[in-house]
């Protein structure tokens, strides 16, 4: 009897003793927030982790210091490191908090969309940029997902799983997503499919969207200048460039330059431009809209590097020296009118290179 | 009778004394120089971690030998002079001063008024007149209608952006960058129009801890800074049951004296005190120093 009770005893002191320091580390392992530069519980979106700001979460404070893409692990870290693993874009170099991403969202190549203004609705790759009167910078996150009423996110500095959900509505034509405490989203930017140019003049973005450029002025040919310089070096054959016009737009010939320099020797002896001239091309049918198209042999990279070089044999000048960095566009015959407005411009490695997702005629 | 001799002998060696001290007085008033100098005044400002030379000089009426050349103990932690003493000093030749302004990275950002000033090696508690006036600033001076404050530039240049939104001012500081392409967001504030005259805790409660529990687990605490501003300090971990739900918070948040403005201050986030050398726990002491620099 004596030792019945004991036994009892023994195995309700053991199962408190087991259970206390279960419980003890179930609350402890569902409050605690993950170690500096942890990934936040299963945050991933195109192979980019969402990293954890530690004891710093939700602050200004940056637990893991100065990093390529900035401070580690505020919010706006994870755009830029997002944009940059996953689409290749030099983002290390955009600049700003994350409320000015949308005033600066044409400098760094994207479109923008207000929220509740644009019948256009938010996609996966885009950024929402939120806003707070009581917070000076705002915050920044990634679309991850879009359903007919919500809009999944990944993000840092905010949130501890690092992915949120937020309603999105459809209201006489326009599209809003709902706010997220004391912040609201102001809108969302997205980047015009990888291979279509954004100009110092503005965002063209896709053929037969809509939306086109204008040059600021126009001499007797019309220069549109990259935002995003590209290199020489990226191309083993050559490059295709596809133009698009607006509808209105009369082409009876086209005449066009692509003007390139090493653009880091600026101001040296060692500086050159040179460009491509010419006037053959092509016609095909994009979204409805006609675009223009030029190849641009891999044999005229290298026969213009190798001039050069011998020209300037102290500069030591390469391929990796030089950038596309600007279009020039002219009718043929020359009849003193200008091109100065654009819908569309591509420029992709290879010959008879277009942007994948475009479906040819 | 021996203490009527001793009491005229000393109300006699007392007019002596007397006399000859007003003799000597008067033949050193007489041989006063004075001390011009060129400017007449100055008004410099210098940042933590900047260091700045410039040139004054002066004249004296009368010639001059073993001059110190003296700075008043406020201006000394952040003003050098070269030289500091001046063997012999020529009536009517200007002699040239090189300043160098230099401040730590601690230095508080104030005001300061003090002088340089020359004395005799000789006699060093008298200064010649006048001295020189300055008025050195620790830090850059921003104003904008009747709100001012001071802030480091790290000897950079830098810019305010200011922008008025629904009756609010937003103010954003920025450096030029390293590269010298683009300025670099370093921090900013939003005054904020306390339209009910709110204590700051009030104000706080209502619009920003709505849970109610960013003051009571010690996300942030309450200092009174000298300048009158009660701030609310971040100094904890903000709770996952208020982020998630009303998202990140600011640095600062404060309320001036007359509880008329309220002030969000925040690092921008993209700052680059760590490339100044200001650990984190450093960079809130030179935000609070902003803060505490504010004037209205």
């Amino acid at each position: 009897m004596r030792n019945n009770k004991l036994r009892i005893w023994s195995a309700f002191l053991l199962t408190i003793g087991l259970a206390i320091p279960l419980l003890v580390w179930s609350i402890q392992s569902l409050t605690q927030v993950p170690a500096c530069g942890d990934q936040l519980d299963s945050a991933i979106h195109r192979g980019v982790i969402a990293r954890s700001n530690a004891e710093d979460m939700g602050s200004g404070d940056s637990c893991g210091g100065r990093g390529f893409y900035g401070l580690q692990y505020q919010c706006v870290e994870y755009i830029k490191r997002f944009y940059g693993v996953a689409f290749g874009v030099e983002s290390e170099l955009w600049r700003g908090n994350a409320v000015d991403y949308y005033s600066n969202a044409e400098k760094y190549g994207f479109v923008k969309y207000k929220n509740g203004e644009s019948n256009i609705p938010p996609s996966p790759d885009d950024i929402l940029v939120f806003s707070s009167p009581t917070s000076v910078y705002g915050h920044v996150a990634i679309v991850t997902a879009v359903s007919s009423n919500t809009v999944s996110i990944i993000e840092q500095n905010w949130s501890r799983t690092g992915t949120a959900n937020l309603g999105l509505s459809y209201n006489n034509g326009t599209y809003t997503i709902s706010r997220r405490g004391t912040y609201g989203v102001l809108g969302w930017l997205r980047r015009p499919q990888i291979g279509w140019l954004s100009f110092k003049e503005g965002n063209p973005g896709i053929p037969g969207d809509g939306v086109f450029i204008n040059a600021a002025d126009a001499g007797w040919y019309t220069t549109f200048e990259l935002i995003l310089p590209i290199k020489l070096s990226e191309f083993n054959d050559g490059f295709t460039v596809t133009i698009f016009f607006p509808p209105d737009v009369q082409i009876q010939g086209l005449g066009f330059n692509i003007t390139f320099e090493n653009i880091n020797s600026w101001p040296s002896p060692c500086w050159r431009a040179g460009s491509f001239a010419t006037s053959t091309w092509q016609t095909i049918l994009i979204n409805g809209v006609k675009g223009f198209v030029v190849n641009f042999p891999q044999s005229w990279i290298l026969d213009w590097i190798a001039f050069q070089a011998q020209s300037l044999p102290a500069c030591n000048l390469k391929i990796e020296d030089f950038f596309i960095v600007a279009l020039e566009l002219y009718p043929v015959p020359y009849n003193h009118t200008y091109f100065s407005t654009l819908d569309a411009v591509s420029i992709l490695p290879g010959q008879n290179a277009f942007p994948s997702a475009i479906k040819m005629p | 009778m021996k203490r009527i001799v001793l009491g005229i002998l000393l109300v006699l060696a007392g007019i002596v004394v007397s006399f000859t001290a007003s003799i000597f007085n008067h033949s050193l008033a007489a041989a006063t120089p004075k001390i011009t100098w060129a400017p007449g005044k100055l008004s410099e400002s210098v940042s933590p971690l900047e260091t700045k030379s410039l040139f004054v000089s002066f004249t004296s009426s009368t010639d001059l030998s073993d001059v110190l050349i003296r700075v008043v103990p406020e201006l000394e932690p952040y003003l050098k002079t070269e030289p500091s003493i001046i063997p012999t000093v020529r009536a009517g030749i200007a002699i040239s001063v090189k300043l160098t302004l230099a401040a730590a990275a601690d230095a508080p950002l104030r005001i300061i008024d003090g002088t340089i000033q020359l004395r005799s090696i000789k006699m060093p508690t008298k200064t010649y007149a006048r001295p020189l006036p300055i008025t050195l600033q620790i830090g850059k001076k921003f104003a904008y209608e009747n709100f001012s404050f001071l802030y480091p530039t790290f000897g950079r240049p830098s810019e305010e952006v200011v922008k008025v939104e629904a009756g609010n001012t937003k103010v954003d500081i920025r450096f030029l960058s390293a590269t010298g392409e683009d300025y670099v967001s370093q921090f900013g504030f939003i005054l904020y129009q306390n339209q009910n005259y709110l204590s700051l805790i009030d104000w706080f409660r209502q619009n920003v801890d709505l849970t109610g529990m960013l003051v009571s687990m010690g996300s942030f605490s309450l200092q009174v800074l000298p300048n009158g501003l009660d701030v609310l300090v971040h100094s904890g971990p903000i709770p996952r049951e208020h982020l998630d739900q009303y998202g990140p918070v600011a640095d600062f948040y404060a309320v001036t004296p007359d509880r008329a403005v309220i002030i969000i201050m925040s690092k921008s986030q993209e700052n680059e005190f760590d490339i100044h050398g200001y650990n984190p726990e450093a960079q809130k002491s030179l935000l609070l120093a902003i803060l505490q620099s504010m004037q209205f």
